[in-house]
């Protein structure tokens, strides 16, 4: 598809997160449980995500410096 | 109320691995990129950038910067909402361009990676930025004794957390680019970085300037990203109505300062004022909220002024209980709590990563030169070696935390890992951390009204001089001769004619033809692009 022809994309509108109240007033315990829950994910998330030589990785996405 | 305008520019990191993970050339698949934006984006040249910059549909910029940093400018924004949009559009567009360059030019198995960080962790050393831009009327004598103690304390909200790359260990900080900034004002934008930059190229005429900042970090949470544009308006907004709202907290040392606010997660550091007293970044910050919100009905406010206020107290009241309770909300206690994660599965303790640091450190600064992520480097060290005394005398202090020199390597992968970690946590597309989090409803980071995101990659801002710009690219693109565009400007190279945008908030379309005398004369960009394409023969 030519980015030029397209003015929607339904992939990306489920990924549109919707609007919210921002951080809200959560209780600290209940932000402390959100933590914990996110910690549980994040193992899947992070092994889906690194490469299996991370220094390899770092190698070969060297950086110039920019502004 | 007034209307406000403000932007970001944002250098991305670009990595091309091949199929054996080994990297691309990459002026070559910029080179690829940039011809895949010239054929599918709906675009006209920049009139001064050569083939590598081009203004989008959107009222955007994309092209190429120092350092061959990818770099996206966002259209003008008259909201914080607007540049959450616009940045996260950008995102998707550059994935677009990756997917088609990925699927028909480069070898199978290739990955195309685009990073939303601001430092290297190769060994380089370097940093590339994420600027701001906010349009004011202010006394610019004023500006930067009366900013800088905000753009210092606001990173409690907009650090990017991640680790400091001059530091040979594991240094974990609120914001990795701090450690680049190594002056208070500076008009260097690649050596010597201030906190304050003193650049002031409005690109509009009129009376206005523009504050450029390049102290700030690239975001993935959107609530960090609206408030860091939000709150730094409306303080702009106060030094130009002459409120003086950082008279009371002005700093003793500012960098200083902005290390001590960077290694706190607690946001609670004693940081030394001007006067002798003592602020922490958080009463700092809930001083300029104050001095928003004491002048809230003021002219030069903008109509959502009480919404970014609302936003501010909301968030410095979580933060009263940092790290924890923001730890799904800001990328930097998002950061820290799956590192502190990833180290406890280790069977390590954080204590224990910081005595390793400092034995890296020494070992640094005893062996200078020396490639600290050989997986050998235990075997090179010998403790009892006089040149390694400063080294050795940690021996004792890393037994106690149940580690020693032959841990080193275990040390040396943990390292790398985190430090893939922290570079892959803002990375573009499916793989990314942050981006798989946020799909699985794990983060509580979203702004409010920021949403059609789609929409925001074809259209313009609704207000200001982008949509005008957006509006006469879609209709100029493709035309043969082809049109041009800078920040004030479009040229219509066909009808011979050129839309002026020098006011910033133009709202109708004001087109001129061929340049004549005064015109040609007088100065600023749209002038100077007139006379070049004038003396070109293209109009």
């Amino acid at each position: 598809m030519r980015l030029r022809d397209r003015s929607e994309d339904d992939d990306l509108r489920q990924a549109t997160p919707r609007p919210s109240e921002g951080p809200g007033a959560d209780s600290l315990a209940q932000a402390r449980q959100r933590a914990d829950e996110l910690l549980r994910a994040a193992d899947e998330a992070i092994r889906r995500a690194l490469s299996t030589d991370s220094q390899r990785f770092l190698q070969a996405n060297r950086q110039q410096g920019g502004q | 109320m007034a209307e406000r305008m403000f932007g970001l520019e944002t250098e991305y990191a670009l990595a091309g691995l091949g199929p054996d993970g080994a990297p691309l050339e990459r002026a070559e698949l910029l080179e690829q990129i940039m011809a895949e934006a010239r054929r599918s984006l709906v675009c006209l040249p920049d009139a001064g950038g050569g083939s590598k910059s081009l203004f989008l549909q959107n009222g955007a910029r994309f092209y190429v910067d120092i350092g061959e940093h990818p770099e996206i400018a966002t259209p003008e924004c008259t909201e914080p909402w607007d540049v959450v949009r616009y940045q996260r559009a950008g995102e998707q567009i550059l994935l677009d361009l990756t997917a088609q360059v990925q699927a028909c030019l480069l070898p199978p198995g290739s990955q195309v990676c685009w990073f939303l960080c601001n430092v290297d962790y190769s060994g380089n050393c370097t940093s590339w930025g994420c600027h701001e831009s906010y349009l004011h009327r202010a006394d610019r004598g004023r500006l930067a004794d009366q900013l800088i103690p905000h753009l210092v304390t606001r990173i409690i909200y907009s650090g990017a957390g991640g680790f400091n790359n001059l530091h040979p260990g594991l240094e974990f900080v609120l914001s990795p680019r701090a450690f680049h900034l190594t002056e208070t004002i500076s008009g260097d934008s690649t050596g010597a970085r201030g906190i304050f930059h003193t650049k002031d190229e409005p690109l509009c005429g009129g009376d206005y300037h523009r504050l450029h900042l390049l102290c700030g970090e690239s975001l993935c949470s959107q609530i960090a990203l609206w408030l860091k544009v939000g709150a730094t308006a409306l303080v702009v907004a106060l030094i130009e109505a002459d409120l003086a709202p950082g008279r009371a907290v002005r700093l003793r040392d500012p960098l200083h300062a902005l290390r001590t606010v960077a290694a706190d997660p607690s946001c609670r550091a004693p940081l030394e004022l001007a006067d002798g007293k003592q602020l922490s970044a958080w009463e700092i910050q809930h001083h300029y909220l104050e001095q928003a919100e004491a002048h809230l009905n003021h002219p030069v406010m903008p109509s959502w002024a009480a919404e970014v206020c609302r936003q501010w107290r909301r968030m410095l009241d979580l933060l009263r209980d940092a790290p924890d309770s923001v730890a799904t909300v800001l990328d930097w206690a998002i950061k820290r709590n799956l590192y502190l994660h990833a180290v406890r599965q280790r069977g390590l303790t954080w204590e224990s990563i910081q005595q390793s640091s400092l034995l890296l450190g020494a070992l640094s600064a005893a062996l200078p030169g020396l490639d600290l992520s050989r997986p050998d480097l235990a075997s090179l060290v010998d403790p009892d070696d006089p040149a390694l005394e400063e080294a050795a005398a940690l021996t004792p202090q890393l037994r106690r935390c149940g580690l020693g020199w032959d841990r080193l390597p275990d040390f040396q992968r943990l390292r790398a890992e985190l430090l893939e970690m922290d570079t892959r946590f803002g990375q573009l597309g499916p793989q990314g951390i942050f981006g798989q989090l946020d799909r699985r409803g794990l983060l509580a980071h979203q702004a409010p009204g920021v949403e059609n995101i789609p929409e925001a990659m074809v259209s313009p801002p609704a207000r200001g001089r982008a949509r005008l710009r957006g509006e006469a690219i879609r209709r100029l693109a493709g035309g043969d001769p082809p049109g041009r565009c800078t920040w004030d400007a479009v040229v219509d190279a066909k009808a011979g004619r050129v839309l002026d945008l020098s006011h910033p908030f133009a709202q109708h379309e004001r087109w001129t033809a061929r340049p004549e005398g005064e015109q040609r004369d007088r100065g600023g960009i749209a002038a100077q692009l007139l006379r070049r394409l004038f003396e070109e023969g293209m109009l």
